[in-house]
């Protein structure tokens, strides 16, 4: 292991591939911040000026865009409400509202300290268990998904603020929006109404984009001012020792349930931002403070979609078995080199994998001296006058929505949910989980059916392996964790009104 | 007289002016960039394909061809609007199986005409299926396969990530006389983890996805279902070699254009994609996105294109699946 570390950062360190990390991430970081441009298409589109370099520079190029989108994504989330990756929603929640209190700068810090923190250490789980990581990506199947949905949709019980059922009923209408377009299983369509871009279903981006930023644009210009009152006073650039301090548990725990679920083939960093952000609130000391610029809900989610974006290339570089589509994409940039991922990879070209591991601590450490010095920079784009800003985020936004399937119906689908996610405000719904509900349903509905398929219709394959049955217990657990404080309080209730 | 001679004139100038315009228009075609229509994302197997072959016929044509990606609806998106194109020779569609002969039958959404809306250019590749099972199934000839499912009609899971690959499955099942179960899934990528892990047994794809697998033993090979073998597999018969001489089944991509486009800009077109395909670079492109390079004429394609739709229309609804 360490032969191979060494290794690795003896083909890192050449002056070329140091070159290929810094343009990767450099470009990772910019696309990042555009909503909507995301990794796939960059990388789809640099995909064929890569045929001509050697394959460990190529990897490291095309890698380094990935893990630096998911950094830049979380800069506009936190300025303007605008998740540039999809992976970056659960910033908006906490990092805007930080940044609305004059806090940008600290926001900032804090992520990029969390993801370069996770970084470092997803970078060093793959080079230690890389082979075996990726054996455990192969035990999970139809059944043991749907057991971690589950606990995932029960813990999503903690992200509602206020009215218990309002939040459900928002996670409901977040499932039902999530059904739209074709069923897999049947070729059926749903809630379609013959529309024929609604077949595919409502893409995520284009509902975080609407929600989120042109959601934040309506609200702004209600309210009449024409200069960010609020966000010109940004305090300090740097967070102060009390937010340090209150945020190194959670990117610690951030980092490992990144690394978790990036393993997982199709769960990938989203996921694992919202499982660490419902993780924090649920163990602070005050979960009221969320959603109004908790510190713990920036440092956690950020640390883990970094620490996701790292340890998702395990199933694809040991197996062959890519992700996402952008893994996929990765796979098809090392066959067009000649080489085929595979449990063999790492003994056939320990070259490309190690230098790919080395080259990904050395990207975080770029990625760091790139945007801390850039901070400053990005809050002083808060002083823009938002006649400006808005205008330009709105072009941005609409710009990215379009090119993900060049389709116009797309950004009319975001206006309507722009719209839509005012209501929600106005009403007091919070928008977490009807996102959650979006990216969760679907899934589970497919596992759920994917499972009884396989298992013939028995629905004791539910509870068939060791990883289910931890997954529901743990969900037992969780039930009775989320209920005891509720009867806790209504004891000390009775006691008060006893005495 | 002096009036006539004129008048004569006139319409010689005239026609030599319009003979003259068209063989100029001929020859100077294309004079400007030719989109590319691809009715699927950019990155997917598709769309790279389609790239290889634009780009070298972007230096025969000596005008850039540009790849237009229009995904949506299986593909249905960007067909419409290539048959909607106008037929000036500057619109291509990028063409296959799904699009114009699976698609009519299975989406009442389809709103084109594949034989009446588009003018085929040519084919430009040929991509059979092999047929892979895991270890944990006990089966390593397509026979001891036949056997072991007839055993027990259904008990065996089959995957499939798109639609053309669940109707190939289909039609080798019938071809065999068994039955299997259909577990679908979005995309190869996660069937081929379920195949891998075994948690479901067979499946219909494309050589180069599972090839690492099988020279890793984690995956059995049993047949292919092309006309001949696979380059990539030279050892493994085809479906045909091994008892059913009829069986073929293979998914295909070209390119067309609009209906009404003139000839001489169809024929040019071909030139360039037949003189692309005929490149051994473009060949080894084609190959490592997983299809092989296959050029035709467009008579040739026309022809596949109504052999295909006849052949899926009657099969589909033979298996009694309703278009949605």
């Amino acid at each position: 292991m360490i032969d191979g570390l060494l290794l690795g950062f003896q083909v890192a360190f050449s002056f070329d591939n140091l070159l290929y990390c810094l343009i990767g991430v450099t470009l990772g970081t910019f696309i990042g911040m555009l909503p909507g441009v995301g990794p796939l298409v960059t990388i789809a589109m640099l995909l064929p000026m890569t045929y001509g370099l050697p394959p460990e520079g190529s990897l490291i190029m095309l890698a380094g865009i990935y893990y630096g989108a998911s950094y830049g994504g979380s800069s506009t989330a936190i300025l303007v409400n605008l998740p540039g990756e999809s992976s970056s929603v659960v910033t908006c929640l906490d990092g805007y509202q930080m940044a609305k209190k004059g806090r940008a700068g600290a926001a900032l810090a804090i992520a990029a300290i969390g993801s370069f923190v996770a970084g470092c250490i997803g970078t060093l789980a793959i080079a230690l268990f890389a082979p075996w990581l990726g054996r455990a990506a192969l035990d999970f199947g139809a059944a043991e998904y749907t057991a971690l949905i589950v606990m995932a949709l029960v813990a999503t019980s903690v992200l509602v603020q206020g009215a218990f059922i309002k939040g459900l009923l928002m996670a409901l209408l977040g499932i039902l929006i999530g059904l739209i377009g074709m069923d897999t299983n049947s070729g059926a369509l749903r809630y379609t109404f013959g529309l024929t871009p609604l077949m595919d279903g409502v893409k995520f981006v284009v509902v975080a984009v609407g929600m989120f930023a042109f959601t934040e644009i309506i609200m702004q210009l209600r309210s009449h001012t024409a200069q960010p009152v609020e966000a010109t006073k940004v305090d300090s650039l740097m967070p102060t020792r009390e937010e340090l301090k209150a945020s190194a548990l959670p990117i610690l725990r951030g980092t490992g349930i990144g690394m978790f679920f990036g393993i997982l083939p199709g769960i990938g960093p989203t996921m694992s931002s919202f499982a660490s952000y419902m993780l924090e609130k649920r163990v602070a000391r005050d979960p009221s403070r969320f959603g109004h610029g908790a510190i713990e809900g920036v440092a956690g989610p950020e640390a883990a979609n970094n620490a996701a974006a790292q340890t998702s290339f395990i199933p694809t570089l040991t197996l062959g078995v890519p992700g996402s589509a952008t893994m996929a994409l990765m796979l098809g940039a090392l066959m067009i080199q000649g080489i085929t991922p595979g449990p063999n990879v790492i003994t056939e070209r320990p070259t490309l994998f190690w230098g790919l591991v080395a080259s990904m601590w050395i990207g975080n450490v770029l990625l760091v001296i790139l945007n801390l010095p850039l901070i400053r920079l990005w809050t002083a784009l808060l002083k823009v006058p938002y006649s400006w800003l808005f205008s330009l985020i709105l072009i941005l936004s609409c710009f990215g929505i379009y090119s993900l399937a060049n389709s116009y119906s797309d950004v009319l689908l975001g206006a309507f949910f722009g719209m839509l996610g005012y209501l929600f405000l106005k009403l007091d719904c919070s928008p977490a989980p009807f996102i959650l509900g979006l990216v969760l349903g679907p899934m589970l509905e497919e596992n759920v059916r994917r499972a009884l398929l396989i298992s013939h219709g028995d629905p004791a394959t539910f509870i068939a392996s060791p990883i289910s049955i931890g997954f529901l217990s743990a969900t037992i657990l969780l039930v009775l964790w989320i209920l005891l404080p509720a009867v806790r309080r209504r004891k000390e209730k009775i006691e008060l009104e006893t005495n | 007289m002096k009036q006539m001679i004129q008048k004569t004139l006139g319409i010689a100038a005239l026609l030599a002016g319009i003979a003259m315009g068209a063989s100029t228009a001929l020859a100077d075609y294309p004079e400007q960039p030719i989109r590319l229509i691809v009715p699927f994302s950019a990155g997917g197997g598709t769309d790279i394909t389609a790239r290889i072959v634009a780009e070298d016929m972007s230096k025969t044509l000596g005008q850039p061809v540009l790849v237009d990606n229009r995904p949506g609806a299986q593909g249905i998106v960007g067909t419409k609007e290539a048959a909607g194109a106008k037929p000036d020779g500057y619109t291509m569609v990028f063409v296959l199986q799904a699009t114009l002969a699976l698609n009519p039958s299975l989406y009442s959404a389809t709103n084109y005409d594949p034989i009446k809306d588009f003018e085929p250019i040519g084919q430009i590749s040929e991509s059979p299926y092999v047929v892979v099972v895991h270890p944990n199934l006990g089966v390593k000839t397509l026979a001891e396969l036949i056997t072991k499912a007839k055993a027990a009609p259904g008990s065996i899971n089959f995957a499939s990530g798109a639609a053309a690959s669940f109707l190939a499955s289909r039609l080798m099942q019938q071809a065999v006389g068994i039955e299997l179960t259909h577990i679908p899934y979005n995309g190869s990528g996660p069937a081929i983890t379920d195949l891998l892990s075994g948690r479901v047994s067979l499946m219909l794809s494309s050589p180069v996805s599972v090839l690492p697998h099988i020279k890793a033993g984690k995956l059995i090979p049993l047949a292919v279902t092309g006309a001949k073998r696979s380059p990539s597999l030279p050892d493994l018969p085809t479906v045909a070699e091994l008892g059913y001489p009829n069986f073929e089944v293979s998914g295909w991509y070209g390119f067309a254009a609009p209906a009404g486009t003139p000839k001489e800009f169809i024929d040019k077109l071909n030139q360039a994609l037949v003189q692309a395909l005929a490149k051994p670079e473009v060949q080894a492109g084609l190959e490592k996105s997983g299809v092989e390079g296959k050029a035709s004429s467009p008579e040739e394609l026309k022809a596949l294109i109504a052999s295909e739709l006849t052949r899926w229309t009657t099969m589909i609804k033979e298996a009694g699946i309703q278009p949605e």
